[in-house]
């Protein structure tokens, strides 16, 4: 028995645990398996890990997106790994924003069949389509040697066109801008439903309940809350030892797939600000100058956050709430996952700080 | 396939190519902003409250109706109208809304109910899990405190005044449903009489007219006999409690054992023997958990062990040792294989081990109380190697013998059993649920009824009367005539 938790019911843990993401995300190692690599080939994708993607695609493969590559840039069969960074920078160059969705992996013998979905927002008209889609992969010998896009490519190729009945999310968009009750309209959205197991924790306007030891979610960056979210699912944050951040593994989890996701964080995004620390009129503390220097390459000079450089607000944070994170980045209980790597750089800016003082000293000039 | 693949839908993109793409700003744009159709129902009660109204014909009600169960499996059951309330005037209107347009109401906090009791095939579901003040008043070591609060963050607000209250042993269950249940909470043996509902004072509640009233021992006393215990089939909405609350321990002093399976009769007769010559303020349970990955092949001893948890609540370390030596000088603690010793606890502490324990997965529990575990644990002891469920945790609490205040909570005893069952894949919930059925129906005849609030009312709604005295349950139903007669509200689960 490798670990023992303090209760009975807690041990029970060990048991009851077991299966859920913090087991199932051991780092994948090299495999023959048809589905394993094409979910590999999924995670690469997501980290951007251009060597994976190199080590998944044979030499040869064919990489197949059916449309018109005279209209859509990333349309047509191209080879090999260097064809998939090619039609990868082709959809960079005309998609702003491209999620995609795998719903299922069917497998056939060497096949792959991915059902799911994409939607980006066209460069140059503006438009933001959905489409559903299906993957197929062959996979030979631990790699793969066709892929195929099924799309519905007319619908792709309409938004190019700037037609824009096949626009998603317009209204919506503005709706977000606005507070739901303003004209009228009342937010019934899906984010708002799935919100209701936070309230408990985070309060029921995101503010952050300390006796939760829950942060205040307001003001914080769409971008950082997904990623925060997805390191929970994912198991690159949330570790058993991580008392306080341990169970949102179990409710980033549940929120479903990458839509529910979505639908929670645009909710997040539009609830209103709660009020930030005045960082400016305070004195930063003594001797820090170097730390407070790092700080505000990432989170800004009054920690109101830099979403260029990934660094989410933490002004708007309780103090308690950063030393806390502060001590976990230090101890390894946050910012341990090679595939977090914007916690990685916390953990080792954290590491710099001088002494556990430092730590509290930091927090209490950033944070509420 | 491994449990995470259904939940995680990895975003395709960041590849090296396009590494700058953000991730979430402006994904998906499908956010139901709408005005509910004029002249609907919905539109009315909308027009009247702060909250949140969502009918059948709108396009997230699935994902509404949803949200309002916790666990991960989702009952197949549509109310009408769903209203989530954002004030105990949105309360009142909904009620008023419900009687004036015949639909049935129920209520749901924190949509812990293992069965999703409040989950009704008609009528409206009034969410009240946004109330959430708490105010102290450490003179009278007295608190007000809103239905959402979770019993977590109760135990740390009520902290910073050196107080203390029985919540529920997993820091997530809001203080609502749990009370109005009976309450199996932390320290209730030393505190509340066994149950910590007798811990609750008074209640607001919200009264099928729509009136808000104030029940007490003194004041709608019949109110509050229906509120400390008839919580899933009350007919009234409780906004606000009124605890009474303890001086805080200094400190939750423990140890917790891990024993062979071999070791399940002497745990058994210790709990039966030892624990209830302890004194009050030492809360001990077992529980009987699989090992990680071991094969269903396995004989039960190397499949299973026993967790053995004390926790005493003391003032400091030496009345905390002194309070367990009765345990830790015991031959049964000598058979542990690992153990935890010495812990100086706090509610902090807690509730964090206790987290992983209580996973938001797809689960089910049932209960019973007994004056004895003996027979109990024999038969749970050999229907568990044929267990479907692929995790399942019988637990044993030892409670106190009471003398209880008279109230709707007429069911109890000393020891009291609950099994939870786990599973991930849709196949193994059809035969987990059916385990549990058969094996609660086998213990039923040896318990002195079941705990209503981790009690299996799905599979044995016939059954949900014996979570009270034949006396509470008549008098109940004679109290729902008088206070609910043209029935605002749902009856319990499954009662006709
Ligand atoms: C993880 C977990 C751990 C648990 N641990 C414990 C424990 O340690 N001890 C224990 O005793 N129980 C425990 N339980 C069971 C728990 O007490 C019940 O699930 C309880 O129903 C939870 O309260 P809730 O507010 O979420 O109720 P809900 O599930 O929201 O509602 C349940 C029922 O209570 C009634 N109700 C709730 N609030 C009100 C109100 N304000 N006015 C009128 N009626 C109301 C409704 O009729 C409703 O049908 C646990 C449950 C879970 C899921």
């Amino acid at each position: 028995m490798k670990k023992l938790y303090g209760t009975a019911l807690a041990a029970c843990a060990a048991a009851l645990v077991a299966g859920m993401s913090l087991n199932a995300n051991a780092q994948a190692e090299a495999t023959d398996d048809p589905e394993q690599v094409v979910r590999d080939l999924y995670t690469a994708f997501e980290e951007g890990d251009m060597a994976a993607i190199e080590t998944l695609i044979a030499p040869d493969a064919t990489w197949t997106y059916y449309g018109p590559p005279s209209a859509l840039p990333f349309g047509g069969v191209r080879r090999g790994p260097e064809g998939v960074g090619d039609f990868f920078a082709k959809v960079a160059e005309t998609l702003d924003n491209p999620v995609a969705g795998q719903t299922r992996f069917l497998v056939d013998g060497d096949t792959v069949i991915v059902p799911g979905f994409e939607e980006s927002t066209v460069k140059k008209t503006g438009i933001r389509y959905r489409a559903d889609n299906v993957h197929i992969f062959k996979v030979r010998d631990g790699k793969i040697v066709q892929f195929e896009e099924f799309i519905d490519s007319g619908k792709v190729l309409l938004a190019f066109q700037g037609d824009d009945s096949v626009a998603v999310g317009k209204s919506a968009a503005a709706a977000v801008a606005t507070p739901a009750r303003a004209e009228g309209k009342i937010d019934k959205s899906v984010g708002k439903a799935l919100f209701t197991t936070c309230v408990g924790c985070h309060g029921d306007d995101g503010q952050g309940r300390a006796m939760m030891y829950a942060p205040n979610l307001t003001g914080l960056d769409s971008v950082y809350i997904t990623r925060q979210l997805e390191n929970f699912r994912q198991g690159r944050r949330g570790k058993i030892e991580d008392a306080h951040g341990f169970p949102m593994v179990g409710r980033a989890t549940a929120i479903g797939d990458a839509e529910n996701l979505a639908a929670v964080v645009r909710y997040i995004g539009a609830l209103p600000d709660a009020p930030a620390a005045k960082v400016a009129q305070r004195t930063a503390p003594a001797g820090l100058a170097g730390q407070l220097a790092t700080c505000a390459t990432c989170h800004g000079q009054n920690g109101e956050g830099n979403a260029q450089m990934g660094g989410p607000a933490i002004n708007t944070l309780d103090s308690d709430y950063i030393a806390l994170q502060l001590a976990n980045f230090r101890s390894g209980i946050r910012g341990y996952d090679e595939n977090d790597g914007q916690g990685q750089l916390m953990a080792a800016a954290a590491a710099a700080i001088p002494s556990d003082d430092d730590v509290v000293r930091i927090a209490e000039h950033y944070g509420r | 396939m491994p449990n995470n693949a259904r939940w995680s839908r990895r975003h395709l993109l960041k590849a090296g190519a396009i590494a700058s793409v953000p991730l979430a700003t402006g994904i998906g744009g499908c956010s139901i902003f709408s005005k509910p159709t004029a002249g609907s129902k919905a539109a009315a009660l909308q027009a009247k409250i702060g909250g949140t109204v969502v009918v059948k014909s709108d396009a997230a009600y699935e994902a509404w109706r949803k949200a309002m169960i916790w666990q991960l499996a989702k009952a197949d059951r549509k109310p009408d109208m769903i209203v989530q309330a954002t004030s105990t005037a949105d309360v009142q209107e909904a009620v008023r809304y419900a009687a004036k347009n015949g639909m049935k109401a129920t209520t749901r906090c924190g949509g812990h109910s293992m069965a999703a009791c409040f989950l009704r095939d008609t009528g409206m579901l009034i969410d009240i899990g946004h109330l959430d003040g708490v105010e102290v008043d450490k003179a009278t070591k007295t608190a007000k405190v809103g239905p959402g609060v979770f019993s977590r963050g109760l135990s740390e607000r009520l902290l910073e005044d050196g107080l203390a209250f029985p919540g529920a042993h997993c820091g997530t269950v809001p203080i609502s449903g749990y009370l109005l249940g009976g309450g199996v909470g932390l320290n209730a043996n030393e505190w509340t009489h066994g149950l910590s509902v007798f811990g609750v004072k008074g209640i607001d509640i919200v009264t099928p007219d729509g009136e808000m009233r104030h029940a007490s021992e003194t004041e709608n006393p019949d109110l509050f006999w229906a509120a400390r215990g008839g919580g899933p089939g009350l007919f009234g909405v409780v906004t606000q409690f009124h605890l009474q609350c303890f001086d805080a321990p200094g400190v939750i002093w423990g140890d917790t054992y891990v024993l062979p399976y071999t070791a399940l009769s002497a745990v058994t007769d210790f709990m039966r023997d030892t624990v209830p010559t302890l004194d009050r303020s030492v809360e001990v349970l077992y529980a009987v958990a699989a090992i990680p990955d071991k094969s269903k092949d396995l004989p039960a001893e190397e499949r299973f062990q026993i967790f053995l948890d004390v926790n005493a609540f003391a003032k400091d370390e030496a009345e905390g040792r002194r309070k367990v030596a009765a345990i830790t000088n015991h031959p049964v603690t000598s058979l542990a294989v690992d153990a935890i010793r010495d812990r100086a606890g706090s509610y902090d502490r807690y509730y964090s081990d206790n987290e992983a324990g209580f996973p938001q997965a797809h689960w089910m529990g049932d209960s019973i109380w007994v004056d004895d575990p003996t027979e109990a644990m024999r038969i749970i002891g050999e229907a568990l190697p044929d267990c479907p469920a692929p995790r399942a945790a019988p637990l044993v609490l030892y409670t106190g013998e009471q003398d209880q205040p008279d109230a709707a909570a007429s069911r109890y005893a000393p020891y009291y059993i609950a099994c939870y069952f786990e599973w991930d894949e849709e196949a193994d919930e059809a035969p987990s649920r059916a385990f549990s059925r058969e094996l609660f129906k086998k213990l039923k005849p040896i318990a002195r009824g079941s705990y209503i609030n981790e009690m299996d009312q799905e599979g044995r709604p016939e059954d949900v009367p014996d979570c009270y005295s034949p006396e509470a349950w008549a008098r109940l139903a004679q109290l729902r005539k008088q206070w609910d007669p043209t029935g605002v509200f749902h009856d319990f689960y499954g009662q006709a």
